[in-house]
């Protein structure tokens, strides 16, 4: 059994929840208490990944939480260097950081041309269901092509919280 | 490696790594152990991406490094945040030793703590960020708030305690067409023009373009700042349209209320013109009518105006003017028969007196025809055969009249209250026919009373006018006088019958102007033979007196006659006083009349008299004695009764 590292980035908006996703899937731990992250922090997670075909192999997930994005400042691309994957978050509650998603796409392509992405539109439990599927349908729409997947997430409630790490893992290769 | 080097990291706090190709730590400064995740003690123969899983990935840009194809690569603010421990940050800077003197220790990693920076940083984010999400989260209520308060359909309007408008909203800027920058800072009375506001009740409000609102408004009050009175909050609701519904009913109710009540035009046109100025806020209300039937011009017939305004001069001009057929708006909705409104008379040019309606301030104006029943008229044309154009009769024989009204408010167009205001035309004009119909009739009343009483009492005739059935009434003790015009029947051979007649009128209307002085009934004329009687219908005591009076009266008239036409006519009158039964016989061309002895003997006095002679009875003499000097006649034969004395009346004592 080999145990291999895999870099991803977790890329957005201030505020849209990526520490908190990480919390939640690493710890399974929750806290509505805004913390603002800071340059970066890396979390490791150990996982099995059954995989058609081949043997379930470990792998350890180095996920890094990046400061988000400010409009004083904008994430460091040195700190994408060598990821293999990327979760971008966005913030149901505030459409500007949907609007944003496409800034944070082409500033992990532009390091990392591999189209290895998966779009989490984070704490769907703030607003109606009705508005939430509203707004999947229009990032959809937009940005298919461009990424893996589109979830709707709330690292509130878990939602769709481990599918979006497992299933970017599976794609990190 | 140079001891002054590692001298000046020391005093920056500073550690360093020296690694080999593999990545294997070959060298350390003894605090670096510090900054692994986790930290240890002992690092020296570790593979760097264990303590510095940040390393991971970085293979490439390592090995350009090494290779000298890059000089550095920086991680910076690097995060190891453990629980129940301060946070610690540090930067990598990877770079190639330039003192080396060694190819497997070439590679060498600075790590320099910037905790103290970043924690200070983090907190500047933090609170940064915390202010954005909180704006953002204000921004979001707020505009929830703005999309209630614009998509409200009532008015509100914030003041301070003192009135002056501070926040209105979207629905308040749509109804009263002001400007949020026109409203803001004034008094909330720039746009209600009552004295002050009752919740709840209808307050007069009034658009930037003049309009007439009616608004309900409830308010509260918003205390901001304990120190200070607090504001107003007025919520006002738009009733105008459902108050002006509720008046035009109650206007229909009372103008149908003073078509049945008043009894002419002259009485009930005032009423109107006013209840309609009042009920729907006009300020000049005017009749106009044609003189008469065939008329092509209108004059005021009355008018009312809002004793607020003096526009009393106005009146007076209109006065003295007419409107020409189809000529202005009321000569229009004359020839048309069609109601009308003008909403600005300045922009107009074809309005009569325009120049001095505009003086007095007057905006607004509308008019409406009072249409009569077409089917009279037609006959009243044919009647008076009018020779009218035939292209112009119809609606002019239907409009008797048209009312005018003006106001110093601007008013928009209404066409419901133009609706309302035709059938209300129609009401008046069928009104204005039926008091025609009962003026009419009144005068034909009038004419045949006049003719009744000619030929019978007041009082029977007001008997028979109530029950046409035979009357016959007995009186016992009435006076009756026959007088006979002597040599008359000779008068006929020598004038024509025409100029006999004439005569004959001429001295009995005398006669009858005599009747009426001395309160006597007159009978009725046999050929030249005048009879009238005394203390009847109406008993009196003094019936015989009366027509004492009568007769002397009588003969004087023949004397003055005589004077003047040189004929030489003479009277035979004879007096009797008695009981009579008087009454009504026949239906047609019936007459009131008298029977019974009484009337009889009376006769018999005249018949049996001499001309220019008042014989009277013993009976009648007895009453008179007193008063009047008599002579005795001596005795003369009356059939059925035999002889009888009687008197010569001669003049009074």
């Amino acid at each position: 059994m080999v145990t291999v590292s895999k870099k991803m980035c977790l890329i957005g908006d201030f505020g849209v929840g990526k520490t908190s996703l990480i919390g939640r899937f690493v710890d399974g731990q929750f806290s509505d208490q805004y913390l603002s992250t800071v340059g970066v922090k890396i979390s490791r997670k150990n996982i099995i990944l059954s995989k058609e075909n081949t043997a379930d192999n470990d792998l350890q997930l180095l996920i890094w939480d990046l400061e988000g994005h400010t409009k004083f400042k904008s994430i460091a691309p040195s700190y994408l260097q060598g990821s293999k994957g990327a979760l971008v978050v966005a913030d149901v509650s505030r459409p500007e950081t949907i609007d944003r998603i496409p800034e944070h796409l082409s500033l992990f392509y532009s390091v990392n041309p591999q189209r290895k992405i998966i779009i989490a539109l984070n704490k769907v439990d703030l607003i109606e269901p009705e508005k939430a599927a509203k707004i999947f349908h229009s990032t959809q729409s937009l940005y298919q092509e461009k990424v893996l997947y589109i979830y709707q997430t709330s690292a509130k409630t878990g939602e769709y919280v481990d599918e979006i790490f497992e299933k970017l893992a599976v794609f990190m290769t | 490696m140079n001891p002054l080097f590692l001298k000046m990291l020391q005093v920056r706090g500073s550690e360093y790594l020296i690694l080999d190709q593999q990545g294997i730590i070959i060298n350390a400064s003894l605090g670096a152990g510090r900054f692994g995740d986790p930290p240890q003690q002992l690092i020296v123969g570790v593979d760097v991406t264990y303590l510095f899983p940040e390393l991971l990935g970085l293979e490439d840009i390592i090995k350009s490094i090494w290779q000298g194809e890059m000089e550095d690569f920086s991680l910076t603010a690097i995060a190891r945040i453990l629980p129940q421990q301060s946070p610690l940050y540090f930067d990598i800077h990877i770079f190639a030793n330039p003192e080396s003197d060694h190819e497997n220790n070439k590679l060498f990693c600075l790590l320099e703590d910037a905790t103290e920076r970043r924690v200070l940083e983090q907190s500047l984010v933090q609170n940064s960020n915390e202010t954005n999400l909180l704006v953002n989260v204000l921004r979001v209520s707020k505009n929830y708030i703005d999309q209630i308060l614009v998509s409200m359909a009532d008015v509100l309007i914030v003041t301070n305690s003192l009135g002056a408008i501070k926040t209105i909203n979207q629905a308040t800027i749509d109804l009263f067409g002001y400007s949020e920058a026109e409203l803001v800072n004034q008094s909330i009375f720039l746009i209600v023009r009552d004295a002050s506001i009752i919740p709840n009740k209808p307050t007069r409000c009034q658009t930037k373009d003049g309009v007439n609102l009616l608004i309900s408004f409830s308010y509260s009050t918003l205390e901001i700042d304990a120190e200070l009175p607090p504001e107003l909050v007025y919520v006002g609701r738009n009733i105008t349209e459902l108050k002006r519904q509720q008046k035009r009913q109650e206007l229909q109710y009372v103008i149908a209320q003073i078509l049945t009540t008043t009894n002419s035009l002259d009485q009930s046109v005032p009423i109107i013109l006013e209840t309609i100025c009042r009920h729907l806020d006009w300020d000049l209300g005017e009749l106009w009518m044609p003189k008469s039937f065939d008329s092509f011009q209108l004059y005021l017939v009355d008018s009312w105006s809002n004793p607020e305004l003096d526009l009393g001069e106005l009146t007076e001009n209109q006065k003295y003017i007419t409107i020409d057929y189809n000529k202005g708006m009321a000569g229009k909705v004359w020839a048309e028969g069609e109601p009308d409104w003008i909403i600005e008379i300045a922009d107009e040019t074809e309005v009569v007196a325009r120049d001095f309606l505009i003086k007095y301030g007057l905006h607004s104006a509308f008019s409406f025809p009072i249409i009569g029943n077409s089917t009279d008229n037609k006959i009243l044309v044919e009647s008076e055969n009018l020779a009218i154009d035939n292209k112009l009769t119809p609606t002019k024989q239907n409009v008797l009249g048209v009312m005018t009204f003006f106001s110093q408010n601007s008013q928009s167009l209404d066409l419901d209250q133009l609706y309302l205001m035709k059938s209300i035309g129609y009401q008046i004009g069928q009104y204005v026919n039926r008091k025609q119909t009962e003026v009419a009739l009144h005068n034909q009343q009038e004419k045949t009373n006049r003719l009744l009483l000619n030929i019978l009492p007041e009082s029977i005739a007001t008997q028979l006018k109530e029950d046409s059935k035979i009357i016959a009434e007995t009186f016992d003790d009435v006076t009756v006088l026959f007088a006979d015009l002597v040599g008359f029947t000779n008068l006929s051979s020598q004038i024509s019958a025409i100029e006999l007649v004439e005569l004959l009128n001429q001295i009995f209307s005398e006669f009858d102007n005599l009747t009426e002085i001395y309160k006597l009934e007159k009978i009725k004329t046999i050929g030249d033979c005048y009879m009238v009687a005394g203390g009847m219908p109406e008993r009196n005591d003094n019936h015989a007196a009366s027509i004492a009076e009568m007769a002397l009266d009588m003969q004087q008239v023949i004397t003055n006659f005589n004077k003047v036409s040189r004929h030489h006519l003479s009277l035979r009158i004879g007096v009797n006083t008695g009981g009579v039964v008087a009454g009504v016989i026949g239906t047609k061309k019936f007459i009131y009349d008298l029977w019974g002895d009484t009337v009889n003997t009376a006769s018999r006095m005249e018949s049996q008299g001499l001309p220019n002679i008042i014989q009277v009875t013993t009976i009648t003499y007895n009453r008179l004695q007193e008063k009047y000097r008599f002579s005795e006649r001596g005795t003369i034969t009356v059939k059925g009764k035999g002889e009888i004395k009687t008197y010569i009346l001669e003049g009074r004592k």
